[in-house]
């Protein structure tokens, strides 16, 4: 009983968390917005009443923030939600979408994308090209899965899967750096900003099919949950259970590719918090009834939104790359993690 | 004998409904056979392909308890597996309840064999609860979550094993013998006919040996274990099976197969056997200095 109440608290409170830093992200930023504006926003909205204020800041609260404090929470669900789905089917800890090669892939294909445009005019990079380096980096890393999965081949040994992923890693990384060199400077420069994620570019329409291709993922993840958790067992003990180890481990491979591609072609590389967020989650969640896939898709939700937040306001007058502060975040947290584990032995 | 086992297992386990077709376990059948099989593994690297397995064939009645012993790399774990259904032998079948285990899928094959392993592993963060709960990963099809029946069995099994207490810790924390009663939770979860172990008390100290292996005779399942403990097979299977080089070298009563000839041949050390002086099982006592032989 006392598992149940916990629970309880545990769901309602990432729930209310989540909504919570939904709406008050929105008034950090460049341009003033009070609490009380999001608000009488809010409510104007849902009542249909007229606002009462500015144009503007409308504008800036519901065309600007809120798609990207949506982005930043799907991304951030969705980014940790691979993490945890591949630790499990690996069971290595050190698993996560990057690991796999996925982020490099979309690099070689945003780096491709950005040279063939850097010939055309500088504008055109700013402009209708961020839509071709997403579609550029969408296939580079569908790319990079194909090769993974053709590498480690039907076996769907777990050590043959990691070396296949790391392997195409880095050879995605070679490559890439030789079209950077070959490059100019201009496309270099705004290769390295992409790669290092952003969510300034998010609006509305391209939200859809994240949000779509983010629901079928943790719809899946949420159905298999069960084998899953049975394939921490090891291979042998989760055979002998009746699961299809080889089957499920491709199947779950394939799917959190899928969504991670989404994810790196609308925001760039953010590195990290598929590593991280798996892990703290385990450590909250542990004797919980609490499905263990929804619990790391909330709170990395919740993570990335104040990443944001803190990118926006730790630097006046810019913002700094996702990338940059959940790796620096991400590394204090190993760090501490490591410091407490030989303060304990 | 079998009279003794099911009056203890009525007391216990199979009294909340854990172990199916009960009932049929007590007429003469057979519960596992196994016909002409032979298992190579397959060559890696340099190595070239080795025979493990070597037409082995047998049979096992159903509600019996059965050791299989050898020396190490005799192809006793191997045999498991083929039992198991995780290794397609080369040749030769496997029927277990008479249907042949490679027409069976992963999920139907679990629902009539559980295994408990030798393993080593951390379970990555989960309870005492998760593990035992995956036992009923056969029984459920996605988006089938745990009954109320579900969970009074896990209670029911987490207090037989007196594991109640940990159920919400990290399974990590347990100890060699915790996790061996966890591990005989989980595949009595998932409601078997046929328990294969191999080694199960291997890692253990002698009280939870015993303790390990009490809680297993007292249930009504068929048992397929294997054992290095000669003197531990002898006390508590109703018939042994001895693999030496892949072979099937004996089967039969521990009285038949535990003799000073076989057992020299086949471990290379001499011994002597005599009675147990409790119990009058045989009993196996080695020559631990070279030169030491049978008067």
């Amino acid at each position: 009983m006392i598992g149940i109440t916990r629970t309880t608290v545990f769901i309602s409170l990432c729930v209310a968390v989540a909504m919570f830093s939904l709406f008050v992200s929105v008034v950090f930023g460049a341009a003033s917005i009070t609490f009380n504006d999001v608000l009488s926003s809010t409510f104007s909205l849902l009542t249909g009443q007229e606002s009462e204020i500015s144009a503007i800041r409308e504008r800036i609260i519901w065309e600007l923030r809120a798609p990207r404090a949506v982005l930043a929470f799907l991304a951030g669900a969705g980014l940790s939600l691979a993490g945890a789905v591949l630790q499990t089917v690996t069971r290595n800890p050190l698993s996560d979408p990057y690991l796999f090669g996925i982020s490099s892939g979309a690099s070689f294909g945003a780096v491709l994308v950005i040279a063939a445009l850097s010939g055309t005019s500088v504008s055109a990079i700013s402009g209708f090209s961020e839509y071709s380096i997403a579609v550029g980096a969408f296939a580079g890393s569908l790319f990079s899965v194909v090769i993974v999965i053709a590498l480690a081949g039907r076996s769907g040994n777990v050590e043959r899967m990691l070396l296949a992923g790391v392997a195409t890693s880095f050879m995605f990384s070679a490559a890439t750096s030789l079209v950077l060199y070959l490059s100019d400077p201009l496309a270099a420069a705004s290769l390295i900003f992409w790669t290092l994620g952003s969510f300034a570019r998010a609006e509305w329409a391209s939200i859809g099919p994240v949000i779509v291709v983010l629901l079928i993922s943790l719809l899946c993840f949420f159905a298999f949950s069960r084998p899953l958790k049975t394939m921490l067992a090891g291979d042998e003990n989760a055979k002998a259970l009746g699961v299809n180890v080889v089957r499920l481990r491709l199947g779950m491979l394939v799917m959190s590719s899928l969504m991670t591609a989404v994810l790196v072609a609308n925001c760039g590389g953010i590195g990290f918090v598929g590593l991280m967020i798996p892990h703290i989650v385990r450590r909250l969640v542990i004797g919980l009834r609490v499905n263990l896939f929804v619990a790391v898709a909330m709170v990395g939700g919740i993570f990335m939104i104040w990443v944001d937040v803190l990118a926006r306001v730790l630097h006046e007058g810019t913002e700094l790359p996702i990338g940059v502060i959940t790796a620096a975040l991400g590394s204090a947290f190993f760090l501490l993690v490591l410091v407490r584990r030989d303060a304990r032995s | 004998m079998p009279n003794v086992r099911l009056f203890c297992a009525v007391s216990s386990v199979a009294s909340i409904g854990l172990v199916s077709g009960m009932s049929s376990q007590i007429k003469n059948a057979t519960m596992l056979r196994v016909e002409h099989l032979s298992w190579t593994a397959p060559s890696r690297g340099l190595a070239s392909p080795v025979k493990i397995l070597d037409d082995v064939s047998f049979k096992i009645e159903k509600g019996k308890f059965v050791g299989l012993i050898g020396p190490n790399g005799a192809g006793k774990s191997s045999l498991m597996r083929c039992v198991y259904r995780v290794t397609k032998p080369t040749e030769g079948e496997v029927f277990v309840d008479e249907q042949n285990v490679w027409e069976l899928s992963a999920k139907q094959s679990a629902l009539k064999t559980a295994v408990i392993l030798q393993e080593q592993n951390d379970y990555m963060g989960l309870s005492v609860h998760d593990v035992i709960a995956q036992g009923l990963t056969p029984h459920k099809g996605l988006f089938e979550w745990n009954t109320r029946d579900d969970d009074a069995l896990i209670a029911q099994l987490l207090k037989e094993m007196e594991l109640s207490e940990l159920a919400e810790k990290p399974f990590s924390v347990l100890s060699g013998g915790e996790k061996q009663r966890a591990y005989l939770a989980r595949a009595l979860l998932q409601k078997p006919q046929l328990l294969i172990m191999d080694e199960p008390t291997n890692h253990l100290d002698i009280h939870f040996q015993l303790e390990v292996l009490r809680k297993v005779k007292a249930l009504p399942v068929t048992v397929f274990a294997s054992f290095h403990d000669l003197n531990l097979a002898a006390a508590f299977c109703d018939e042994i099976i001895v693999l030496n080089h892949g072979k099937l070298c004996a089967q039969g009563s521990p009285e038949d197969v535990l003799n000073e000839d076989l057992i020299s041949e086949v471990y290379r050390t001499c011994c002597v056997v005599d009675r147990h002086p409790l119990y009058d099982h045989p009993r196996v006592s080695f020559a631990f200095q070279d030169g030491v032989h049978r008067q």
